[in-house]
């Protein structure tokens, strides 16, 4: 084999190990998969790509969930002011915190100087809801309103309270960067049930980020083959550019382009045995096909007005969060497996009681019309969806009870909730102190979440692995214990 | 092995050879028990031309039980012996036993090979050149070989007792210690003193006169705990051999607060979720049943009495449901151990052969994703996703695989009236989705009506009328039926209601259901 000075200083160490060194059984294991799929993309040719099942090829148990969607609040919406509904706290108001609820754990450096930390009250009154009675505040009336079909878990917590370590922490299940994400992990797992759409799909909505943004490492495909990233959606009027094609080009030509092309790149591999060549590969023919699917997907006339009333008025407006959730709907509907909603704002150090209700009614419409349209379409028994935090915030107030005060990260607990796939609705799992400070019922650390999505997809977390390193990694490191107290 | 890479640990290949040491153990057990067969025959005239063999035979159990002996401290490496103190104990009586034969071996090969004896010749001298003192000590005659003749007996009897022990000790760690004597007849248990078997206790004839520790708790406990918690295993401390030793507890206290079942760490490992650090039993093996976990918690809460007749005893709804089952008979259950709970509100799914790969394969070329439903099963779920229309030979095709299909999703797929009446008649179909198919009117809906199995149907955005869809809410194993976008009317769904109070219809929002926000709130600066 003769290579070219100019393209070994382009070799990676991997393809180093791919390339007929032979270092082992990890290099001998990735040919043949890699050999494999090669055959596999070379036999399909023109036609549609067939479907990928995944590494898992079948799950580990019955699945009750087929996809995911998971919503992300970037920055951490209060619990006390949303979910958690603490009648103490609201008697307390001004008071100071117990030392006995405080404890004597160091709060974040942004409050740590105060000299009192004063309880501040639920910015709006909460109500009960449906035949479950959950308590959920009057800024998300509408998420209030399918209480019954939504699983609250007051008893999450988190070891890490600055934004994208956690953030980072509960998507890939390790604090720094690098390692997949959940989503990357189950695209790697069970593949896609739509070879015509991505398998994961990004989007962050278009909204005042308040300091905090989405963060690249939280969609990452980490060590795994790069192919199993989510691909992200532009929050724009058009999610994916550039997908007519050029003037004068017809969709034949473009074809016999990508076989060419393709061709090349084969040849590339064979000659350098780089698997990232073979991910390429992959990406091209998924845009190839997503010239077609992608306008299908995006174009919203065959919605009912009143469809799109129900997301409320920001549906109208590409790359609202209201107009991401819609276009959720569409990809799940179409066998996406895994999107993850991606909405920043929610870190209020300051200024809460301004801030905090204009962000709660930026989501609250939008998520529950989301959860309804699944229902109302039978997607939600098998579709999961989770809405969640990194963190939650603190019940006493950041800066003292004042105009402009806020509230401060914390990571002993906070609220998300989940519905569909397979979860039981209508409950409230784990429950905190009359202070929304501390757990006493049913701790559930983030790796659990993370064990337990995977279980409803019937993956069992301890058995989904990547040999990276040396090493076999998984989502949830050493931790995760599969939170049965949910499940339907 | 890790689903990651394919690439074998070396670990795991320790594991994969060690598994082999309790097929090759019988190899040294056969050929030394041969031998010393042979060492006794040719002390009789009649055999004695076996005296050039058993050299031989000696040889090949030795290396036998070297190659034995290699595996099983391969075997002793995986995490499950780490803890039992008689893997030890077989260890050493094992390594003590290849020893042994390896002296004797090597014995019996020098006195046959000795200077003048027969067979041997120069060459044979050459090969062996051993030094003068030592050929001195095997001459014939020399004080080796007329030791041997003497004591011959006693490596035969240290071979035979040796062999005995090890195999016990190897047997129990296989197959638990109360194996061997689990069916053995009562006179003799009382003879090793061993507990009678409960078996012994008539069956009770109802809840009410049962026993609630020997005829419910004793008897689960022995069945499913015992291979590990036994007298002499006692996996960490703990005895389940018998109501003291259970009451005494583990290394670390008590394992059953009379009493309170939520403080004993009895009834809290056999209540975790199976994949729980904590959960007994471990590494897999068959837990106790939902039934006898509610029976021994009721059993912990009564005080955990050393016997009491259940009619005499306050009576949970839980724990009388639980002993109904386990004494009529019910426990150990396929349904109960599949899951517990969370899936039992499903009918169990058929068992059907794999499904042929090329017709598989053709179908994943037409646009088609087959995945089975789980590791266990041939049962597939097919999901249609594809650009294009599906054809009548595509279904055709899927057809060919109809029994393997548990569910099917053909939305968005152009599927018309004439597909459904092939996919009506697929035999084990359960879900089946549509939506989204114009083509699929009331005469798919009545066709759909035939395929008795389904229990999720999926009508979204077709023209299905009333007419199809009283056709399809009478199917008998229906749960869930969606119809969101057709020209169903609520006053046909509102008169099925009446009588399909266990299937969700659902209609969907209507256009009156949307309120229009008109509230508009600034987004913050």
């Amino acid at each position: 084999m003769k290579y070219d000075p100019k393209e070994l200083a382009n070799i990676a160490r991997r393809s180093l190990l791919g390339s007929g060194l032979a270092l082992g059984t990890i290099a001998a294991a990735e040919l043949l998969g890699a050999g494999k799929l090669i055959a596999k993309t070379a036999n399909t040719g023109a036609a549609p790509a067939s479907g990928d099942l995944g590494k898992l090829t079948t799950g580990q148990f019955p699945a009750r969930a087929k996809r995911v969607i998971d919503i992300h609040m970037k920055g951490a919406v209060s619990q006390v002011d949303t979910f958690d509904y603490k009648p103490e706290v609201i008697r307390r108001h001004g008071t100071e915190i117990p030392a006995s609820v405080k404890g004597t754990a160091k709060v974040s450096a942004m409050s740590n100087a105060q000299s009192s930390f004063p309880i501040m009250g639920p910015l709006a009154p909460f109500k009960q809801y449906g035949q479950s009675g959950r308590w959920v505040s009057d800024l998300m009336p509408h998420i209030g309103a399918i209480a019954d079909d939504l699983t609250f878990i007051h008893s999450i917590w988190t070891p890490q309270v600055n934004h994208d370590p956690a953030d980072i922490l509960i998507h890939t299940g390790f604090q720094l960067a690098g390692r997949p994400a959940a989503g990357a992990w189950v695209n790697y797992a069970l593949g896609s049930d739509n070879s015509n759409l991505p398998s994961y799909i990004v989007m962050k909505s278009e909204y005042q980020a308040a300091g905090v943004g989405a963060n690249q490492a939280t969609w990452s495909a980490g060590f795994l083959p790069s192919n199993h990233q989510g691909v992200e959606f532009r929050s724009g009027n058009s999610p994916v550019l550039y997908v007519e094609n050029p003037d004068g080009i017809s969709r034949s030509e473009r074809r016999s382009e990508m076989d060419f092309i393709g061709e090349l790149s084969r040849h590339q591999y064979q000659t350098t045995g780089d698997p990232e060549i073979l991910s390429k590969i992959a990406q091209y023919e998924m845009a190839y096909r997503m010239q077609e699917s992608v306008p299908e997907v995006t174009d919203l006339s065959d919605e009912p007005e009143y469809i799109l009333n129900m997301y409320g008025p920001e549906v109208r407006h590409p790359g609202t969060f209201a107009r991401n959730c819609l276009l959720t709907r569409r990809l799940i509907e179409r066998g996406v497996k895994y999107v993850n909603l991606i909405q920043v704002g929610w870190d209020h150090h300051t200024g809460i009681a301004r801030r905090h209700p204009p962000d709660c009614w930026a989501v609250d419409q939008p998520s529950a019309a989301l959860v309804t349209d699944l229902k109302q379409r039978g997607l939600l028994d098998d579709t999961l969806v989770t809405w969640k935090s990194e963190f939650g915030r603190t019940v006493f107030a950041q800066g003292g009870i004042t105009d402009n005060c806020g509230r401060d990260h914390h990571g002993g607990n906070f609220t998300i909730w989940m519905a569909g796939g397979g979860t039981k609705p209508g409950i409230a799992y784990g429950k905190t102190d009359d202070f929304s400070y501390n757990i006493v019922e049913n701790p559930i650390e983030v790796h659990d979440l993370n064990a337990t999505v995977l279980y409803l997809l019937g993956i069992d977390h301890k058995q989904l692995t990547y040999h990276y390193q040396g090493r076999d990694f998984r989502l949830t490191d050493t931790a995760g214990k599969v939170v049965h107290g949910i499940i339907a | 092995m890790s689903f990651g890479s394919g690439a074998i640990s070396t670990m795991q290949f320790i594991w994969f050879l060690g598994r082999f040491h309790v097929l090759i153990v019988h190899l040294p057990l056969g050929i030394l028990t041969l031998a010393v067969v042979f060492e006794i025959m040719v002390r009789f005239g009649t055999f004695r031309f076996l005296e050039g063999t058993v050299g031989a035979i000696w040889i090949a159990g030795a290396l036998s039980a070297i190659g034995t002996v290699c595996l099983g401290l391969m075997h002793a490496t995986e995490a499950s012996f780490q803890e039992m103190p008689a893997v030890a104990a077989h260890r050493e009586a094992g390594i003590a036993l290849c020893a042994v034969a390896c002296l004797v071996a090597l014995l019996r090969f020098r006195l046959q090979h000795r200077p003048g004896a027969a067979g041997d010749n120069g060459a044979t001298r050459q090969s062996h050149p051993a030094p003068d003192a030592l050929r001195t000590l095997f001459a014939r005659g020399a004080l080796l070989d007329r030791l041997y003749s003497r004591i011959w007996f006693l490596p035969v009897l240290i071979i035979t007792a040796l062999m005995f022990v090890t195999g016990h000790l190897g047997g129990n760690l296989t197959h638990g210690e109360t194996y061997l004597t689990e069916y053995a007849p009562n006179p003799i248990r009382e003879a090793l003193g061993l507990p009678l078997n409960a078996a012994t206790r008539p069956k009770p004839k109802d809840v009410a006169s049962a026993d609630i520790f020997l005829d419910v708790v004793g008897p689960a406990l022995q069945h499913r705990c015992s291979t590990c918690h036994n007298d002499s295993k006692m996996s960490g401390g703990l005895s389940v051999a018998t109501y003291e030793t259970l009451m005494t507890g583990g290394k670390d206290g008590p394992v059953v607060i009379a009493g309170v079942p939520n403080k004993s760490d009895l009834f809290r490992r056999i209540s975790l979720g199976p994949d729980d650090m904590d959960f007994m039993p471990k590494d897999g093996k068959t837990p106790l049943t939902k039934n006898e976990v509610a029976a021994i918690g009721w059993w912990i809460a009564q005080g955990a009495p050393r016997s009491g007749i259940v009619g005499t005893l306050k009576l949970t709804p839980e724990a009388a449901s639980a002993l109904a089952a386990i004494i009529g008979g019910a426990q150990g259950g396929q349904e109960e151990q599949d899951g517990g709970t969370e899936m039992s509100a499903e009918e169990p799914f058929p068992i059907v052969p794999a499904a042929e790969a090329a017709q598989v394969a053709k179908l994943v070329g037409e646009g088609f994703i087959l995945r089975k439903i789980d590791q266990t099963s041939n049962l597939l779920d097919a999901d249609y996703v594809s650009a294009k229309s599906v054809t009548n030979d595509e279904i055709a095709d899927l057809a060919k695989i109809s029994p393997q299909l548990l569910r099917v999703n053909l939305r968005h797929a152009g599927v018309t009236d004439a597909m459904v009446k092939t996919i009506a008649s697929f035999p084990n179909l359960r879900n089946l989705r549509l939506e989204a198919n114009p083509g699929v009117t009331d005469a798919a809906a009545g066709q759909i009506a035939m395929a008795k199995s389904l229990t999720y149907v999926n009508l979204v955005n077709t023209k299905v009328t009333d007419v199809g869809f009283a056709q399809v809410a009478s199917l008998p194993k229906l749960k869930k039926f969606y119809f969101w976008g057709t020209p169903i009317t609520a006053g046909a769904v509102e008169k099925v209601k009446v009588s399909r109070k266990d299937v969700v219809l659902s209609a969907g929002l209507s256009p009156k259901d949307v309120l229009v926000e008109t509230k508009v709130v600034a987004p913050a600066n």
